[in-house]
């Protein structure tokens, strides 16, 4: 008979494959992500550094990836520090930053990065966001297989033709709050992480009662997103 | 008043001015032995890249005589007047012109024209205000002192020891002689002031030999004429800069209006190019510029920088508008939001958080670099530090409760403080000055501040955010 974490692992690397062929990238613990497309990610410094991270994870060894922070979201936000970008898993010699005056320019840049073809992700920090601009990025997105972020701030309208829509929020003790709030595919859920820097992928940070560090077989086993997701709806409890 | 520099903890005149001079100051003096000249001399420090600045602009502003300006070994700019004399009513009158018009913008210019850039300029150093006649170089140079050919000061002192002193004594001796006791160069720089070697100046922009012009019977009034015009002068400029195995670093395209106005727009490239499809597409987002208004009856395109593009090189740029150039599309992106709006960051040696990192430019390829780690920074850091109310039991404690942007936060966790003494090396602004206590801070939320508290003022900043 086999023992469990075999067969958990077994699972996990036949997603991991099969998530590969379908343009996935597998998340561990969250459900795998679509490289090519629009993803939202709705929330407070935490929703950058979640950003950063499914950056870090598609650019791998060799990709780039570009950051678009408009001047106004440099006030309100704080400029990106490589120090901290690092610790997140995107290495910042991977970035290029540009700085547009105006969300019109943004946006420009965004498409036109997403044309390039030569990221393997393009994070936008767009406030408000026409949904004729988000259709357009999605297309683009779309067409030249490179994954677009959008950070938007926390309790931000969203925009509705993404492939998924993600809530980043920080919680105590250095954990992150992830909320998958809507996907394509009619996934959901909510998972308390942790984002692990030395093995680069996110930990699922034990509540109460579990033995920290150890993932649990629920979290191995889930299904990429656009299979079969099923995440923990009941509200998670903090760890002391 | 006189310009001083320090060198070896000494201090020397540089440039006296006419008053300085008139109490026989003179260029090299250390500044103790000046003063005891004019004890009330008035001394600025020597700025080199201020002269250096000031100069470009002089041979910027030169353009309005000749398209061939440069500026010239540090204390001068040339100008290639060749074939341009009489518009200004010959080459004497462009002279006095030109002096006039720097003397009102405050400069004193010594000048002089001559057959060769060596010749005109040891007669506007050693003889303000001569016009050679053409091929009269080796008489008007006879009497000056052997300092106008432009030597080193080592090769000047030795002349002037063996009782060369004027460039006149030059000419007897023989060649293979001077060559063997100064080398090569006093020989090339008398040929190049004589005439008898090429010396090329390197104007600051592109001679009009690479200019492309249309002029047109009937206006344009339609934009897309103006964007359809540029293409040809584009792809025709690209045909000959092929031919030469040239690229360009920018193009600067003029349309002259019938109102007398000038339109202009101006691109950059991040390496040298000569792709038709590229350069148009980056001309793109400027055509609002070239509005033709009225009506537009000539278009001038020039480069404004010309490097040498080898033929295989150009496979490498030639794909301008296909997917997976980088720096095709870094260009686009330079062009529209500015040059300094596009880079990477690349990690400093400096305990100072903001001066940790700088911006470079995005294809400068200086990979591996070694960023910092283990260090508790955070993901984004406010440029200008933000003040707020906090309130701690003592100085020396972090704070219970902050207000920032008009939230009030309860601090739940908190580590620190670290100290950040200040870099004192860095200058006077005061901000880098200080010794800062930085404290990372959790909210009830779990949201993390990074805090610090102003040694000197106590008061409590707001610097960044954790992820």
């Amino acid at each position: 008979m086999q023992r469990p974490e075999f067969v958990a692992l077994k699972a996990r690397l036949a997603l991991t494959v099969e998530g590969a062929r379908a343009g996935l990238l597998p998340l561990g613990i969250l459900p795998a992500l679509a490289r090519a497309g629009l993803h939202e990610i709705e929330g407070d410094a935490t929703a950058s550094g979640f950003a950063a991270a499914l950056a870090g994870l598609l650019a791998g060894a060799r990709g780039r990836v570009l950051w678009c922070t408009p001047r106004v979201a440099l006030r309100e936000a704080g400029t990106l520090y490589g120090t901290g970008l690092a610790a997140c898993g995107l290495d910042p010699a991977r970035l290029i930053i540009t700085r547009p005056r105006q969300t019109r320019d943004a946006l420009w840049t965004m498409e036109e990065a997403l044309r390039g073809g030569v990221f393997a992700a393009v994070i936008g920090e767009i406030e408000t966001l026409p949904p004729i601009a988000a259709r357009r990025l999605q297309l683009a997105a779309d067409a030249h297989a490179t994954a677009a972020l959008l950070l938007l701030p926390p309790r931000a309208h969203g925009v509705g033709v993404g492939m998924t829509r993600w809530r980043a929020t920080s919680a105590p003790g250095g954990a992150w709050h992830i909320e998958l709030a809507r996907c394509r595919s009619g996934a959901s859920g909510t998972w308390l992480v942790e984002w692990n820097h030395a093995t680069h992928c996110f930990d699922l940070v034990a509540v109460s009662g579990e033995r920290p560090g150890a993932p649990t077989l629920s979290g191995m086993d889930r299904a990429p997103c656009g299979v079969d997701c099923r995440g923990s709806e009941a509200p998670v409890r903090h760890r002391a | 008043m006189a310009l001083i520099a320090e060198e070896a903890k000494r201090q020397f005149v540089i440039a006296p001015d006419a008053l300085a001079a008139a109490s026989g100051i003179v260029p090299g003096q250390t500044l103790a032995d000046a003063r005891a000249l004019a004890g009330d001399l008035a001394v600025a420090a020597f700025d080199p890249t201020a002269t250096r600045r000031a100069l470009d602009g002089i041979a910027q502003w030169c353009v309005r005589y000749t398209p061939a300006t440069a500026p010239a070994s540090d204390d001068g700019v040339f100008l290639d007047l060749t074939g341009g004399a009489p518009l200004f009513g010959g080459e004497a009158a462009l002279l006095a012109d030109l002096i006039a018009r720097l003397a009102r913008q405050g400069f004193t210019a010594q000048a002089a024209v001559a057959g060769t850039p060596g010749a005109a300029w040891a007669l506007a150093h050693f003889a303000s205000g001569t016009v050679a006649a053409p091929a009269t170089e080796r008489m008007a140079l006879a009497g000056l002192p052997v300092e106008a050919l432009r030597l080193t000061p080592e090769t000047v002192a030795t002349l002037c020891r063996l009782g060369l002193d004027t460039v006149g004594a030059l000419y007897d001796l023989s060649r293979a002689a001077l060559a063997r006791r100064f080398g090569d160069g006093l020989c090339r720089r008398l040929d190049q002031a004589l005439g008898r070697v090429f010396e090329p100046i390197s104007p600051l922009r592109e001679i009009p030999l690479w200019r492309e012009r249309r002029d047109f019977a009937e206006p344009l009034l339609q934009p897309e004429d103006v964007a359809a015009t540029l293409h040809r002068l584009i792809e025709s400029l690209c045909a000959r800069l092929a031919s030469e195995e040239l690229g360009v670093r920018g193009l600067e395209c003029l349309g002259f209006r019938t109102d007398g106005s000038t339109a202009r727009a101006h691109i950059g490239t991040s390496r040298p190019t000569r792709d038709p499809a590229h350069l148009a597409r980056l001309f793109a987002e400027k055509l609002s510029l070239l509005d033709p208004g009225e009506g537009m009856d000539g278009m001038v395109l020039s480069p404004t920088g010309l490097e040498n593009l080898a033929p295989e090189q150009t496979v490498l740029t030639r794909d301008g508008a296909q997917p997976g150039d980088l720096a095709a599309l870094l260009d686009r992106l330079a062009n529209r939001l500015g040059t300094a709006n596009v880079f990477a960051l690349a990690p400093v040696e400096s305990h100072r958080p903001e001066h940790a990192q700088r911006r470079v430019a995005p294809n400068t390829a200086a990979r591996n670099l070694r960023w910092p780690d283990g260090m508790r920074r955070p993901l984004r850091l406010f440029a200008n530090p933000e003040a707020i109310e906090a309130e701690a039991l003592s100085p020396k404690e972090a704070p219970l409760h902050f207000t920032w942007r008009r939230v009030r936060h309860c601090v739940h966790h908190a580590e620190g403080p670290e100290r950040i003494a200040a870099e004192w090396w860095r200058g006077a602004a005061s901000a880098t000055r200080e010794t800062r206590d930085y404290y990372r801070v959790e909210n009830e939320d779990g949201e993390r501040f990074w805090l610090y508290r102003a040694d000197e003022t106590s008061r409590w900043y707001l610097h960044g955010l954790f992820a």
